[in-house]
């Protein structure tokens, strides 16, 4: 297929575009009404004003995949398309006659829809910077194995290649740490017992304490209680003496009866009698999708009942709820004798969320830019979280497949509220967390294509794109998402989990509505205030070094002597 | 605020007492409680962390059922702590109840804190005069605004507040109106209080405030209509000018059965009239309750549909709005507004302060700020100890009027975090003042009535107080030539962009409120950098010093040294020589330069730390580093610390009481 297919008309003239956009001088949101053509190529749609002597010419580029849903309003005397985008921007867009307002609004709905990897932007954007290996090759999980332990001799645990072809379980990594005394047979007959042969993988060592966290897949139980010898003796094995170790369920009991009815279940007591079971509740990803829609929809429309419309959305019901578990989880491990293993259905969504967050708690590690990033390529980018499906669509569209759900923006807007709460501990930014989510949902990079480390070796990602680390580590852009008064902070880190603790994302999810110059002016300031001691610490440290040289020479001339002399 | 128990005069201790943590009530720590004449003190066996707490402060005294461990006491106060005690004797219960009720309310205002001997207020305070208050003169604001001109006079009528007993005795009125006038309009004007300027606007637009008019159903004043005239006369730039009554047009026409009402647009020429709808006293008072149960950490399901409920923000945003209308009005339209509302003290003084804050750059400084509130509040008769209860009276009256207005500014701190000088502890601790009866500033309901009390004679200023402790009050990113600080402040309104000020309504639950303040880094971050550029210019001054002495040693021949380029004097170098050598050696020893070498700590601890002496509990506490050993310290040690002034630009840098010996710059 061709993209050319999908374009009947390349270019319409005499059409008029709406937006609302910042008066900063009024510092209120005005209605723009631009005159103009909107010319339609393989992968933008692109707005261009008509010339005009008052004014300069203006562009509007919108990716075709940012469009989130297209609304068609035609009536006799109007015809109009209402285009709103994943970054939640809302376009009007009058045409001049109802025919082209359809062709258009049907070759978008099928550009925006494509759903072939291969015609993705990413492939078409190699010339955006070259293609850096060293940033595909980031994370790999040698790096991890060391830095948790730091000595290999005594450590219980090793780097299992088991999947190096993605067979045992597609949706994992080649090489994943696994406990030493479990071979490689072991892990095949778990991974016939988990769901989407997810057995359990070390997913963080907490060398403080020496406790761990594990996740997989649920069990494939079925109701005739099937078990698997070889996934009980992981369990055993990994748990060192002296410890206590809990399966942590993200299903409550109720939803467990239907998990077992469809082939699933849990791990019972009698057979892991070392594990202690807890069931915490977490929405699933299509509940959470609902969630996002509201919430956004609150934003988006908001009048009367804001507050009530934020409450009933859930959104920060989920956020509370993440912050929650993950915090009972650090507080296990670094307090208590605590190890987890963590999983829900298929271990792709929640046990990402809930791992990855409890990680950021414990580790300073995972505070710091490279460290985060890290821990985005190991919890998330090879941990299989299907990124393609869960971000086709935004807070206005959903495919009749309902594979959406944001559980990777959940997991920044907790991190924003960590940041918020710890603003000194973290390294990067607001803005950082913005750019993730921004290129979460259209990309010119490779990273977030796929979903799962499998496709993505098979659609030559790592040749045919550039990574979006190439991006963050560019001189220029990084400086944008350094956190200025960042101070490394080595303890554990305990949020506030009380919903006055928590704040709405205004810059994500209103960026449109609220006018961010006066806090950008502020932004500006503190790093303007960093920069000023910096250089006076310079200075006095200079002078300090050169008060020492005289005072020797002083003293070596016989002229400087202590007071008692 | 925290001072030293032996300094404190304790009545009675209370043993075996537990506090509950609010947000889990499994969490109790035991103690001990005091009960001093000014404080309640709870001091934790095991921490040593302090609670203390004005009786003036304290808003209820709720006895629960009695449980196992003994009875349950519920204190809440003004500035929204709430301790649950268990105290474990019954009659040490009682014992407690009854002397709170007999110190946190008084019936007479010289009962009041501020009237008692404060030694802990005489050391901070007593290098500064007893009192500053005079210097606030409202005929230097309006001085400023360039009055008396020829459109506008000041008026000696009300000088024995005989016309109208709480407004100030120097009012500001058109310059064409005659007495009989003004005399006549007081009359038919609620409380006598008749149309006076608030603010002069550049442009020639004026806003000005006044009560009711007692018009009743078809009453009208001659005399009060020329005199709105009059007011729109002093602007050329407009024809007309809007009349803006804030209550609701329910309340008004209720009011007009009663006689008063509002202005008749036919009776009025070229007056445009909007009612705006401000809710009244008892509606705000209302909502706060439900605010503070709200935000109360141990009722916490569904926080935020609670906040809806309790209506609030919307409030808030009522207030907000009605200002944003005043600025369009005087600023855009360049067309003067008269407002009231009943009495015109409350929502009048709300709208007009905040409307000046927002036109005038000048009052987002700290003493403009106190300016605004000497002027639009104190001396236009919002009636504080009524409103504040801080006696023993009708709790009709109280309502969180001023609390409303700090709060309008707190969220105009939040939009606009470049454009006031002071910070949000400033509100919040001004917040705290005006009910804790500390200080004669808020004490009284008008001008006269404080001339009365002789406040000025008899108690300590809250300016001067906050003056001893400026620098926890500066906002470090103040940036005074913006373009969002150095002109009209435009604050979006819209309901998403109001929100809930945790750090006042929740300041003691440290549960709840940020580890890692911000502002503090950030405030920690500009003391550091000014108090090592002072030291740098020591360094020089001694690294000069030094590289003069060694050349002196050098040149034993009788030459003219140049030593301008330091702050000595040129010296002759003939038979002097030797003894110039000396005076240099006797300033100038290794141990004197170890001290300089010192005398500031390059690496600052951290404002996540605490100070040594005990745990963090009020969010708004605010912290300092010394600035020679770079510790953390908390507001009580800052106090025992001190401020030095450098030898360099005589800037005050602070150090802690065990270097203050030690320290020279």
């Amino acid at each position: 297929m061709d993209f050319m297919d999908l374009i009947e008309m390349p270019r319409v003239d005499h059409v008029k575009v709406y937006r609302q956009i910042q008066n900063y001088e009024l510092n209120q949101l005005v209605t723009q009404k631009l005159f103009g053509s909107l010319n339609l190529t393989s992968h933008h749609l692109i707005f261009i004003t008509q010339t005009d002597l008052q004014k300069p010419r203006e562009e509007i580029w919108i990716v075709h995949s940012s469009i989130d849903s297209l609304e068609k309003n035609v009536t006799e005397a109007k015809f109009q398309l209402m285009i709103k985008c994943k970054n939640f921007q809302i376009y009007f867009v009058d045409f001049p006659t109802a025919y082209c307002c359809n062709s258009i609004h049907k070759s978008l709905e099928s550009l925006s829809n494509l759903t072939t990897e291969n015609m993705k932007l990413p492939f078409f954007c190699q010339t955006i910077s070259k293609i850096n290996q060293e940033d595909w090759n980031f994370y790999s999980i040698e790096k991890s194995y060391k830095r948790f332990f730091p000595n290999e001799d005594s450590s219980e645990w090793r780097i299992s290649e088991i999947n190096n072809d993605f067979k045992i379980s597609p949706s994992y990594p080649k090489k994943v740490i696994v406990p030493k005394n479990i071979d490689d047979q072991a892990l095949i007959k778990s991974s016939q017992f988990r769901s989407m042969g997810r057995f359990p993988i070390l997913s963080y060592y907490h060398k403080k304490t020496n406790s761990f966290i594990l996740r997989s897949s649920q069990p494939l139980l079925g109701s005739n209680n099937k078990r698997c010898k070889e996934d009980e003796l992981i369990l055993k094995c990994a748990l060192p003496k002296g410890k206590q170790g809990y399966v942590y369920d993200l299903r409550d009991a109720s939803i467990l009866k239907t998990a077992v009815s469809k082939g699933g279940g849990y791990e019972t007591e009698v057979n892991y009698p070392l594990w202690k079971r807890i069931n915490k509740h977490m929405d699933r990803f299509d509940q959470l999708h609902i969630s996002y829609s509201k919430l956004i929809d609150a934003c988006v429309n908001s009048s009367t009942q804001f507050f009530y419309k934020l409450d009933t959305s859930a959104w920060f019901y989920n956020i509370r709820q993440a912050l929650y578990l993950s915090f009972l989880i650090a507080d296990e491990i670094h307090n208590k004798n605590g190890c987890f293993l963590i999983h829900g259905w298929d271990g792709l969504d929640n046990t990402l969320l809930i791992s990855s967050l409890a990680q950021i708690l414990l580790d300073p590690e995972s505070r710091t830019l490279d460290g985060f990033i890290d821990l985005i390529e190991r919890e998330w980018l090879h941990a299989g979280h299907p990124f393609s499906k869960r971000y086709f669509k935004s807070a206005f569209g959903i495919t009749p497949q309902k594979q959406e759900g944001p559980v990777f923006v959940l997991f920044l807007d907790c991190v924003r509220q960590l940041c918020e709460q710890f603003c000194l501990s973290f390294e990067f930014n607001e803005d950082f967390l913005i750019m993730l989510f921004d290129n979460l949902y259209t990309s010119e990079y490779g990273t977030f294509l796929g979903n799962n480390q499998n496709e993505r070796e098979q659609l030559l990602v790592s040749s045919r794109t550039v990574s979006l680390w190439t991006y963050v580590k560019n001189e220029e852009n990084i400086k944008k998402f350094i956190n200025p008064l960042y101070k490394i902070n080595d303890d554990v880190i305990w949020p506030s989990i009380f919903t006055q603790s928590l704040s709405l994302w205004s810059n994500l999810f209103l960026r449109f509505q609220i006018n961010s110059k006066p806090n950008d002016e502020a932004k500006k300031e503190i790093v303007k205030l960093v920069e000023t001691n910096l250089q006076v610490k310079i200075k006095v440290e200079k002078l300090r070094n050169e008060l020492l040289e005289l005072q020797k020479e002083a003293i070596d001339a016989g002229v400087l002597n202590s007071e008692n002399y | 605020m925290k001072l030293d128990l032996e300094e404190s005069n304790v009545i009675t201790k209370i043993e075996n007492v537990q506090l509950e943590d609010r947000s889990n009530s499994k969490i109790k720590t035991a103690g001990l409680l005091y009960l001093t004449i000014s404080h309640l003190v709870f001091i934790e066996t095991n921490s040593k962390r302090e609670i203390w707490i004005y009786y003036s402060l304290i808003n209820s005294i709720e006895k629960l059922p009695l449980s196992i461990n003994g009875s349950p006491i519920l204190i809440r106060t003004k500035h929204f702590l709430n301790c649950l005690f268990i105290i474990s004797k019954e009659r040490d219960c009682q014992t407690l109840v009854q002397v709170l009720n007999q110190y946190s309310r008084p019936t007479k205002y010289h009962e009041l804190l501020c009237f008692r001997e404060n030694s802990h207020l005489k050391k901070l305070l007593d290098s500064t005069h007893k009192n500053n208050q005079q210097i606030y003169h409202l005929e230097s604001e309006y001085a400023r605004m360039g009055l008396p001109n020829n459109k506008w006079t000041m008026t000696n009528l009300n000088s024995d507040y005989q016309i109208c007993d709480t407004y100030p005795n120097v009012l500001f009125v058109p310059a064409s109106v005659e007495d009989k006038i003004l005399q006549s309009s007081a009359n038919f004007r609620s409380r006598g209080r008749l149309p006076v300027l608030s603010y002069l606007h550049p442009n020639g637009a004026s806003l000005t405030r006044c009560s009711q008019p007692l018009s009743g159903f078809n009453g009208r004043c001659d005399e009060d209509e020329q005199l709105l005239q009059h007011i729109l006369m002093t602007n050329e730039n407009s024809k007309f000018m809007y009349v803006v009554d804030t209550r609701p047009k329910i309340n008004a026409m209720a009011n007009k059965a009663q006689g008063k009402g509002y202005e008749n647009e036919t009776n009025y020429k070229n007056i445009q009239f909007h009612f705006i709808g401000i809710e009244n006293i008892h509606v705000m008072r209302n909502s706060l309750d439900k605010l503070v149960k709200c935000a109360d950490s141990s009722s916490n399901s569904s926080f935020l549909t609670e906040l809806e409920k309790t209506e609030w923000l919307k409030h808030i945003k009522a207030i907000i709005d009605t200002s944003v209308f005043l600025v369009e009005a005087i600023n855009d339209q360049n067309t003067s507004v008269l407002v009231h509302c009943s009495d015109g003290w409350d929502r009048t003084a709300q709208t007009c302060a905040l409307a000046s804050l927002l036109l005038d750059p000048y009052y987002r400084s700290i003493h403009g700020f106190q300016v605004l509130i000497e002027k639009e509040w104190l001396l236009f008769g919002h009636k504080f100890s009524h409103r504040c209860g801080h006696l023993f009276e009708n709790d009709k009256e109280i309502s969180p009027i001023f609390s409303q207005f700090l709060e309008c500014v707190w969220q105009l701190q939040l939009q606009f975090p470049c454009a006031f000088e002071f910070n949000e502890t400033y509100l919040i601790k001004l917040h705290e003042h005006v009910y804790s009866c500390q200080f004669g500033t808020f004490i009284g309901n008008c001008q006269k009535e404080r001339n009365d009390l002789k406040i000025n004679e008899l108690t300590y200023s809250l300016w001067d107080y906050f003056q001893s402790k400026i620098y926890d009050f500066i906002n470090p990113l103040y940036i005074p030539n913006s373009f969002y600080s150095n002109s009209v402040l435009r604050p979006d309104t819209r309901i998403f962009s109001l929100k809930f000020w945790r750090s006042l309504y929740n300041r003691f639950d440290s549960a709840i409120n940020p580890s890692e303040k911000l502002i503090d880094s950030v405030s920690m971050l500009s003391y550091n950098t000014s108090s090592l550029q002072e030291y740098s210019k020591l360094l020089e001054k001694r690294c000069a010093q030094l590289k003069k002495l060694i050349q002196l040693n050098k040149n034993d021949e009788n030459v003219l040294i140049d030593l301008s380029e330091d702050d000595f004097e040129k010296i002759e170098i003939s038979d002097k020589n030797e003894n110039e050598k000396k005076s240099f050696e006797k300033k100038l020893t290794l141990d004197e330069i170890s001290i300089d070498f010192n005398s500031i700590d390059l690496n600052w601890k951290s404002t996540r730390k605490n100070c040594v002496c005990y745990e963090p509990f009020d969010f708004a506490s605010s912290k300092l580093n010394c600035s020679r050993c770079g510790e953390i310290l908390c507001e009580r040690c800052v106090e025992n610390g001190k401020y030095v002034s450098s030898s360099a630009s005589n800037k005050l840098i602070f150090v802690c009481k065990n270097c203050v010996d030690q320290f020279r710059l």
